[in-house]
């Protein structure tokens, strides 16, 4: 069941000497034990002193009273009294003192020894628990305490060694690790980590990662306090140089004996590395497309170059027989083929620079607010109506908006064309909208009442040079939005009914690590 | 004799436009259609002496069509000069032609490339019509 975050558990144990939590419980036990240790141990001659006191006294009383017995056995009234004492006293002084040294040293002392050494092992020292006396009486005893003296050695020996390989582990692993307190404070960070943010233990953890001054709104060290899973999320922080730096972080909860979340482990992987390769492999998928696309290229100049030299000579022959209709439709068909060859050059532009440019927190709405103005005049010649629908709620999205407002302009820009195109509706709209998906994302989406696609149009959508508009397409719009919603870390799709009309959809995740990480 | 007719089909507006001007001011009659569906249904009525047919156009593309004219008795005879702007480097001409003619079905009497060179398909036209009547007859 998942606890509240508020403040820290009055069961937690604090501690004070900074030593890392997960030392080994044993380890803890046996320091925290000998510190309440109240009382000294009995020493092993306080111990022999006592046993040869009580052996001694015994023995004597015991030959009293066999005394007494033999000489009221025997009859001996004849016997003085006075003489049988003194022999009894005698007797009991050399067999008492027998027995005592007998007890002392087969008994007392080994057992004194033993506590001795028990109490060391209690203190934490297991090393010289080498019980010196000899006692076949305790034999079995000592045996099987030497038997346990050399596992708890070995165990010791293996602990010692664990702990230095995992202090290896956690100082020399190629990832940042840092275990944050409840406090948001930083108990304890690797080499890797100190030598790439800075910072100190009992620093605040936002401060190290990111130099804020305040915790970051969404904090995944707090997600694992508050329900003990791993969670997984990717970042952008701040070196101690002050070079951005995206990274990958898992915080993976620590809980004590009750169960409780102590602290939380953070182990970040440095992104640079996959960023840089990635980057690359953009870069040669679209050297790639560029090459695949030349061939496709040709084929649409050519389009282009049929067209106007067919305008050219359809004019000149308008010309030459002062056909007034005829010179129109030559002129015309000239235009429209210069129109196509600017539309492709742009197109061809758009597609052939780096990509995204820079990112900026941008209102989305606002984008499209834009990008619909641009279309007010041109929907209302063609009839159409132009609604917009969005969600003020939606606050800034990490995007380049020169990008995406492009992207924006090709969506509106076919919707359009999809109505002019349809002659089955008597009124035509096209709605833009923006608003939350399910998974938190940024969904902006474009529909439109006009021709609809069939099911092939879907599928060759988003390819080179695929335009379903005649003379009028490039074949490049979607392609190249498509491309541009891709690099934000976003997908595009379209449902679509022939005569019904087409929805196209761009998610754009809200977070800027996610869109930084598919950039 | 009365004019040759010859019929255009491209999915295109502007070539139609081009090409029925430029065989009208060289004395041809044209006809001319829009997509391949229409365009069978148009050589039907029109019966053309001969056709000018894009190679790729929606609906039904230049090649089937093509293969359905030549599957037809009454149309085989009719030439066909198919134009293409599809010229990729991995698409060579020499392979759309392997491709359009199986065993049963011979290859088109010319194949012409975009940009339509005037003078080129003029000739094409008249070569392949001067053939077809100099064979019929």
């Amino acid at each position: 069941m998942p606890r509240p975050l508020e403040g820290p558990d009055p069961r937690q144990r604090i501690r004070v000497d900074g030593s890392a939590p997960w030392r080994g419980k044993d380890a803890d036990l046996l320091e925290e034990d000998s510190n309440t240790e109240a009382q000294p141990p009995l020493g092993s001659k306080a111990l022999s002193f006592k046993a040869g006191m009580v052996a001694g006294a015994s023995c004597a009383a015991s030959w009293v009273i066999a005394l007494l017995l033999l000489r009221g056995s025997i009859g001996g009234e004849d016997l003085p009294l006075k003489y049988l004492l003194a022999i009894g006293i005698a007797s009991c002084l050399i067999s008492g003192s027998v027995i005592t040294i007998w007890a002392k040293l087969s008994i007392f002392d080994p057992l004194a020894e033993l506590t001795e050494a028990l109490h060391r092992i209690t203190r934490g020292s297991s090393h010289g628990l080498v019980i010196a006396h000899r006692s076949k009486t305790l034999s079995p005893l000592l045996d099987a305490f030497g038997l346990a003296c050399e596992r708890i050695q070995e165990r010791e020996r293996q602990l010692e060694r664990s702990r230095k390989e995992f202090h290896a582990l956690f100082e020399h692993v190629p990832s940042y690790i840092a275990v944050i307190g409840r406090d948001f404070r930083i108990v304890e960070m690797n080499r890797n980590f100190r030598d790439t943010f800075g910072g100190v233990e009992g620093d605040h953890c936002y401060r190290v990662y990111k130099k804020r001054s305040d915790k970051c709104p969404q904090c995944f060290a707090e997600k694992s306090f508050y329900d003990g899973s791993v969670h997984r999320s990717e970042e952008v922080g701040v070196t101690k140089d002050g070079e951005e730096i995206p990274y990958l972080v898992y915080t993976a909860p620590v809980v004590d004996e009750w169960g409780m979340v102590v602290h939380v482990i953070e182990m970040s992987v440095d992104l640079r590395p996959l960023k840089a390769l990635e980057h690359e492999k953009l870069q040669a998928e679209r050297l790639a497309i560029v090459g695949q696309t030349v061939a496709s290229l040709a084929h649409s100049i050519k389009n282009i170059l049929t067209g106007l030299e067919g305008g050219v000579y359809v004019t000149q022959i308008a010309m030459k027989k002062a056909d007034q209709a005829l010179l129109q439709k030559g002129w015309a068909m000239v235009e429209r083929n210069i129109e196509r060859i600017s539309h492709l050059v742009r197109d061809l532009l758009s597609y052939s620079k780096v990509g995204i440019g820079t990112m900026e927190p941008t209102d989305l709405n606002e984008l499209v607010r834009d990008a619909a103005t641009l279309y007010v005049e041109m929907a209302r010649a063609a009839g159409v109506e132009l609604i917009l629908e969005l969600d003020d709620s939606l606050g800034e999205v990490m995007v380049d908006p020169k990008a995406l407002h492009t992207c924006i302009v090709n969506l509106l820009s076919n919707a359009l064309d999809a109505c002019m195109e349809d002659k089955e509706k008597s009124s035509h709209r096209v709605v833009i909208g923006t608003k939350r998906g399910p998974a938190g994302e940024v969904l902006i989406q474009v529909e439109d009442n006009g021709v609809g696609m069939d099911r092939s149009t879907q599928e060759k959508l988003f390819q080179r040079f695929f335009s379903t508009k005649g003379t009028r397409g490039t074949g490049l719009g979607l392609m190249l939005t498509h491309k541009l919603v891709r690099e934000h870390g976003g997908r595009i799709w379209a449902e679509s009914q022939p005569g019904k009309g087409s929805v196209f959809t761009i998610a754009i995740p809200q977070s800027p690590s996610a869109a930084y990480a598919n950039s | 004799m009365s004019p040759r007719k010859i019929m255009v089909i491209d999915d295109e507006e502007d070539v139609v436009t081009f090409l029925t001007t430029l065989l009208e001011e060289n004395g041809y009659e044209t006809c001319w259609a829009m997509d391949g569906v229409e365009g069978l249904e148009k050589i039907k009525r029109e019966r053309p002496d001969l056709i000018c047919l894009d190679l790729l156009m929606p609906e039904k593309t230049g090649i089937l069509l093509y293969r359905e004219i030549r599957k037809d008795p009454e149309l085989k005879d009719i030439p066909v000069i198919m134009i293409t702007g599809f010229a990729a480097p991995e698409y060579p001409l020499i392979d759309f032609k392997r491709f359009i003619s199986t065993k049963s079905i011979p290859p088109p009497e010319g194949f012409m490339e975009k940009p339509i060179d005037q003078k080129a398909l003029l000739a094409a036209i008249k070569e392949t019509l001067d053939a077809k009547t100099s064979g019929g007859t």
